[in-house]
């Protein structure tokens, strides 16, 4: 008997490990381990032997049954992990593939800058308001003590619907609508399109876009107007750029300035884009004149405030090099997809 | 302007090089660039009319740099012949020429200019004439004051008369040109013809000759704003318009014609008659403003001492007593009120020096504008939805509505406008964006998703109206990679719509089907009070060239701003399992998915949490009804009644048959 159990423990091993797949180890484990195996009979037959002789095979039998069982479970994991391995082996793909899916869309250049720069004032307690282009000539140029013969006011630099209506040639007339309705404190930006009678060019658009800005309460100083604007700058151009004031004029504004910006392309050493001075002209500002702050019944002795302006364009060019305006308004989809 | 260094180093004696020179004029608010030849190039802003001239430069530089002025040297002798002798002078327009001076030079002869005037001259880039010819434009580079020789053999009985021109009077002036004046505009003349357009150009009949003996030099003071006008409708700008369009000195008047006079004596020979001619509205004395020094700290947030502000206003010749500070007539035109002293003091004191700060104020609104947030969630939900934002011109042209079918009539037309093509505010955006596909397609680009978020501009009473669109247009493919075969049609860009609709809390919007002469008949859906959806009209695609399906939707953004502004309220998760029931059915044409959907809707009432299509071939479909009690959990029973109630209600109500 004894003889006979190493037999079929020779006979499973081999079937065992040489099953080829999980239907033949399942198959040899029938045969030599399921219950109308030698083996079971085996199990069986043990009552008819002598009690001495029945625990000594009793514990052969078993001894040889965990050891055929070990060796299923070996040979199956081994076989489980193949069969895995073959599915693998056949859903392997081109990884490098494109994806499926809808392409995303973009937002058009102007839109981030502008969203950008209106921020960094919403940050600092600014609100955000908005006024027609198609204006009173008040609101665009007698609120803004602009007097009747300047020279933006003619038929050549401005466009006009009719003798008192025309397309706003600057953002400010938001600042007298304001003003009109509300009192200080304001804070105040105001995004939108302008326009001038200008022909277009490289630099010239007779559509643009300006972000207007104003603040106005008791006690606002000329310092003020330059840490804002200093802080501005630097959050729209980066922390290492300077920042200058140099006097100008705008009939409302005084003391009027214009800030430059340190050149991003020569960091000041002069180059083209800067004509060689190192700095570039990005905004107009100034404490708002007195005379505006009286057409909308404001006290120039308890009040004042500045304003600023500055074209939206003008800053997308500067800050990536785009050397050509009428590239905004043609919206050729190799542009966009740039931005 | 050109500024000569060398010329300024006559006027105003300064230490600095031509980099300092041209930092410190940048810094003190005339931008300066160095030129070749030893030249400045400076920027004038359009307020300060005394920097047209050498010393306004010169002056500046003074105040700037703290350097001295060099005082002029002239000596004018005159004859004991007078001058009233031979030229008499009548103003007749006190308004338009408040100011006329004139002398006589006689026995000059006219010879070219010497070396130095000759240079001087072509150092600002003006031709040498003559040596009376010459001495003018000196005195307009140096001083500012334009003034004009004519020869006074060819002024008619010696008088001179300052008038404005006859309608239709025709003139030649220097440039050769013939002007046709109109009666608004000012001019020299005889009593027999114009001899100038006043403060722009001489005429040919009277101007200075080789032959000339006698010159009557003219020194004038003429209104800016009729200057301004004259040039403007001329089209005529010269050295001289240009300076009185802005205002001349008018002390200047005076010292340039006896300048310019004695310079011509020396020069030409001859002799200056005794005595000028001086025609003058009123005489002119400097204003007086009041400064008081705590006010300039307060607006600047600045510690200047009131001695430092004075030092500037002195250096900058403004006359000083206490408080009272009095302006030069040079700058009469800029300068009327205290602010003028205060940005005066600033920008010499120096912008730099003032410290900067942030605003101490606690602002009332910090109110968020809920317009601008919607717009840009907008924008944001449909770059997700795979459309890139646009933004076109809000000026066309007739011929760009036309090609959409609108009418051009119905716009706002621009008076003036540059070209034709941009003589019109737009009505509708999708034209553009049309448009937007054709300038791609023409560049081989054939996948064009885009929307456009823009005012468009409707005439009415007052003031136009200005309406937030929001406009859309897509064609070709939206997927990253042309494996994919699906092309944008109608129901593409209806599902891009209704997941922005859907973004805003907005399920129910209906789509009914709506004519348009912009889209394709059955294929084209209406919003109620927002807009229309749909293919683009084949007849309008061929204007535009375009032979692939577009599809559009046009919305008023002000009318979908209004329906957002319900607030969403949060309801609980449902607490109890939903159950399904499937019904397909054979659909005839004239029954559409929304008659369906409301059917089931109404019929199965509040039991109903959503109905869908999950099959559709040919006039075959099948739609899923979902049920949901949300306090307990439904029996069959109950539902299969619900259910058994839809199918009748479909069945009786839409006569559509039921696949059992
Ligand atoms: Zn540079």
């Amino acid at each position: 008997m004894e003889e006979q159990v190493n037999q079929i423990e020779q006979q499973a091993l081999k079937a065992i490990s040489s099953a080829a797949d999980l239907h033949q180890l399942e198959d040899a484990r029938v045969k030599y381990l399921g219950k109308k195996s030698e083996f079971t009979g085996l199990l069986r037959s043990l009552g008819s032997l002598s009690p001495e002789k029945r625990p000594v095979m009793g514990a052969l039998i078993n001894k040889t049954k965990q050891k055929l069982q070990h060796a299923l479970v070996n040979r199956k994991t081994v076989l489980m992990n193949a069969d895995q391995q073959q599915k693998i082996e056949a859903a392997k793909l081109d990884v490098s593939l494109p994806g499926k899916g809808v392409k995303l869309g973009r937002l058009h250049p102007l839109t981030q800058t502008m969203h950008e720069a209106k921020q960094i004032f919403i940050r600092l307690g600014y609100e955000v308001a908005e006024g027609p282009e198609i204006e009173l000539d008040y609101y665009n140029f007698d609120g803004l003590n602009i007097p009747p013969h300047h020279a933006s006011r003619d038929a050549f630099s401005t466009l006009f619907i009719d003798e008192h209506l025309l397309l706003r040639t600057h953002t400010s007339p938001v600042q007298v609508r304001v003003m009109e309705k509300r009192k200080p404190p304001l804070a105040i930006v105001a995004p939108g399109r302008v326009y001038r009678r200008d022909t277009p060019d490289a630099s010239h658009s007779p559509v643009f876009q300006q972000l207007e800005g104003f603040l106005v309460d008791e006690g606002i100083t000329f310092g003020d107007l330059k840490g804002t604007l200093t802080e501005f700058t630097q959050q729209m151009f980066g922390r290492d750029r300077k920042v200058r004031f140099r006097p100008s004029f705008f009939p409302f504004t005084e003391p009027s300035a214009e800030v430059d910006v340190s050149c991003m392309l020569c960091n000041g050493k002069g180059c083209r884009l800067c004509k060689g001075s190192g700095w570039i002209e990005i905004l107009g500002s100034g404490m708002i004149d007195p005379n505006v702050f009286k057409a909308v019944g404001y006290d120039p002795e308890k009040y004042s405030g500045f304003a600023f302006g500055m074209g939206i364009e003008r800053i997308h060019m500067l800050k990536f090099g785009v050397d050509n305006i009428r590239l905004y308004y043609e919206d050729d989809l190799r542009f966009l997809e740039q931005f | 302007m050109r500024v000569p260094i060398n010329w300024l180093k006559e006027l105003v004696n300064f230490k600095q090089s031509p980099k300092q020179l041209s930092e410190l004029l940048t810094m003190g608010g005339l931008e300066t660039v160095i030129e070749e030849g030893g030249a400045l190039e400076v920027d004038i802003i359009p307020n300060r009319a005394d920097c047209w001239s050498i010393r306004g430069i010169a002056r500046e530089v003074s105040a700037l740099a703290k350097a001295p002025l060099v005082p002029a040297r002239s000596a004018l002798v005159e004859a004991d012949k007078k001058a009233a002798s031979v030229v008499k002078v009548e103003v007749r327009d006190k308004k338009l020429c408040p100011r006329y001076m004139a002398r006589v030079i006689e026995n000059i002869k006219i010879a070219p200019s010497p070396d130095w005037l000759k240079q001087k001259l072509e150092s600002v880039g003006i031709r040498s004439i003559n040596n009376v010819v010459d001495v003018t434009n000196y005195m307009l580079m140096e001083l500012g004051q334009p003034m004009h020789a004519f020869d006074a053999g060819l002024i008619s009985q010696g008088t001179i008369v300052v008038r404005r021109a006859e309608a239709g009077e025709k003139v030649k002036a220097l440039d050769e040109n013939e002007y046709e004046l109109g009666n608004e505009m000012l001019v020299i003349a005889d009593p027999e013809k114009p001899v100038a357009i006043a403060g722009v150009m001489g005429l040919a009949n009277s101007e200075v000759r080789s032959d000339t003996s006698t010159v009557i030099l003219e020194s004038a003071f003429f209104d800016r704003v009729s200057i301004h006008k004259t040039s403007t409708n001329l089209k005529l700008r010269s050295e001289s318009s240009v300076r009185f369009e802005r205002g001349v000195d008018w002390v200047a008047v005076e010292e340039a014609l006896d300048r310019g006079a004695a310079l011509i004596a020396e020069l030409a020979g001859g002799q200056v008659l005794k005595g000028k001619i001086d025609k003058k509205a009123g005489n002119r004395k400097p204003k007086v403003v009041t400064l008081r020094p705590q006010r300039v700290n307060q607006l600047l947030g600045a510690k200047i001492k009131p001695a430092e502000m004075t030092g500037i206003l002195k250096r900058l010749g403004f006359g000083i007593k206490g408080s009272k500070i009095s302006i030069p007539l040079y700058r009469a035109a800029d300068i009327e009120r205290e602010i003028d002293l205060i940005e005066e003091i600033a920008r010499v004191y120096g912008y730099h020096k003032i410290e900067a700060t942030m605003p101490n104020t606690s602002f009332a609104g910090k109110k968020v504008d809920v317009l601008d947030l919607f717009h840009e969630q907008v924008k944001t939900i449909l770059t997700g939805c795979g459309l890139t934002e646009v933004q076109t011109d809000s000026m066309v042209g007739p011929v760009d509505l036309q090609k959409a079918g609108l009418d051009p009539d119905d716009a706002v037309r621009i008076a003036n406008p540059l070209v034709v093509d941009q003589s019109l505010m737009r009505t509708m955006l999708a034209p553009s964006l049309l448009k937007v596909i054709q300038h791609n397609r023409n560049r081989q680009i054939e996948d064009v998703f885009i929307f456009e978020l823009g005012k468009a501009y409707h005439p009415d009473k007052k003031q136009p109206k200005e309406k937030w669109v929001l406009s859309a247009a897509v064609t070709g493919s939206p997927f990253l990679s042309a494996l994919d075969k699906m092309q944008a049609d109608y129901s593409y860009l209806k599902g891009v719509l209704e997941n922005l609709l859907a973004r805003f809390g907005l399920k129910n919007v209906q789509f009914e089907p709506a004519e348009d002469q912009l889209f394709q008949p059955g294929r084209t859906a209406q919003l109620k009070g927002l807009g229309l959806l749909g293919e683009l009209h084949p007849e309008v695609a061929r204007q535009y060239d375009l032979e692939k399906t577009v599809c559009l939707f046009e919305l008023d953004l002000d009318a979908l701003f209004a329906m957002t502004r319900g607030k969403s309220k949060y309801r609980t998760l449902p607490k109890f399992p939903s159950v399904s029931r499937d019904i397909a059915m054979f659909v005839p044409a004239e029954v559409s998915y929304q008659m369906i959907v409301d059917l089931i809707k109404k019929t199965g009432g509040s039991l109903v949490e959503e109905v869908f299509l999950f099959d559709r071939y040919k006039d075959s479909q099948a739609y899923r009804i979902v049920f949901r009690d949300p306090a307990k959990t439904l029996t069959d029973l109950v539902v299969n009644e619900k259910h058994q109630q839809i199918v009748k209600a479909i069945e009786s109500k839409l006569q559509v048959r039921i696949r059992r």
